[in-house]
């Protein structure tokens, strides 16, 4: 996909949009999802991590044995428009850990045909995803946000891409998952 | 934020990174409030080997908060060694880390001056593109 200056183009596309949408987009953000739970679970008591997105904090006080600094500034991987952007914030994702630590990347699935959205293989992996918000006395709304959905793979790919190593990876609810280490010096 | 969260924190900016002034961040007309939490004395005696030492008194220092002892205290410190509870000394750390926190003020690199604004406990990080 060919876009225009992909700063410009996210902050028309994402930020702009996140901007507006905040309150509503948190309300619904509150039940952690199973992978996510059992990965923050199964860290050793006094594990210091970073939820690199964290919306409203939602899974910052999963597990009271770990410390997790949230940082909330809507670049997450699915929403940057380029794949050099896309590589860029799994190396800079990687660069925080230790040589014994892991990230776990998760991002949305182009291969969802059960969802409501419905895509699947055959289409166009850079969407624009509509969010409707009903405000009293204004009616409804729909905001239209960039999403780069992610093939089989893909992800993967970027993380080697970005000189780290797959740990382990798979699918939950419409999202492609990786747990990555930041990689061995070669 | 947490005092523990000041342990983890240097300047966003680039060209701060390899600068040792970078760290720790500086609070700055900083509001402190105490939340109290439960205390969770093997987390504590965990994240002990990670913390800043040096960085930590530091902090005690700029604001105005009872000193650390000059040297980290030891595994065995941290508990009552009859009873096996949690010691004075461990109390006074999870006090420190866990339940004081930065309400508002701001954080100041040592190294470019550069100062992020606290607001209802969260850091504002965001740089505009030329200071990256």
């Amino acid at each position: 996909m060919s876009v225009e200056e992909p700063n410009s183009y996210e902050e028309q596309h994402v930020h702009s949009v996140y901007e507006e949408i905040a309150p509503h987009f948190s309300s619904t953000r509150y039940k952690p999802w199973p992978i996510i739970e059992s990965y923050l679970q199964n860290l050793l008591s006094g594990s210091i991590g970073l939820d690199i997105g964290c919306g409203n904090g939602k899974y910052l006080a999963v597990n009271k044995e770990i410390f997790i600094i949230g940082s909330d500034s809507i670049a997450v991987i699915h929403h940057l428009s380029t794949p050099a952007r896309r590589i860029e914030a799994v190396a800079s994702i990687l660069e925080c850990l230790k040589s014994t630590g892991t990230a776990l990347l998760y991002v949305w699935a182009l291969e969802q045909e059960s969802s409501r959205r419905g895509w699947s293989e055959g289409d166009d992996q850079d969407v624009m995803v509509p969010w409707v918000m009903r405000k009293k006395g204004e009616g409804e709304r729909t905001f239209q946000r960039y999403y780069h959905l992610y093939r089989k793979g893909e992800l993967e790919a970027d993380v080697i891409s970005a000189g780290g190593e797959v740990v382990e990876s798979g699918y939950e609810k419409d999202n492609w998952w990786v747990i990555a280490n930041r990689g061995s010096p070669s | 934020m947490k005092i523990l969260t000041l342990n983890f924190l240097c300047c966003a900016r680039k060209t701060c990174k390899s600068s040792p002034a970078s760290f720790p961040l500086h609070p700055k007309e900083a509001s402190l409030e105490q939340i109290e939490t439960d205390i969770n004395a093997l987390f504590i005696k965990n994240i002990l080997p990670r913390l800043d030492w040096e960085a930590m008194k530091t902090l005690t220092i700029e604001l105005g908060l009872p000193a650390l002892p000059t040297e980290p205290p030891s595994p065995e410190a941290l508990e009552d060694p009859d009873s096996g509870e949690p010691s004075q000394t461990l109390k006074d750390l999870h006090q420190l880390l866990m339940e004081t926190s930065i309400e508002s003020g701001a954080l100041r690199c040592g190294n470019c001056d550069h100062e992020y604004a606290v607001k209802e406990g969260i850091a504002n990080f965001l740089l505009p593109s030329h200071m990256v």
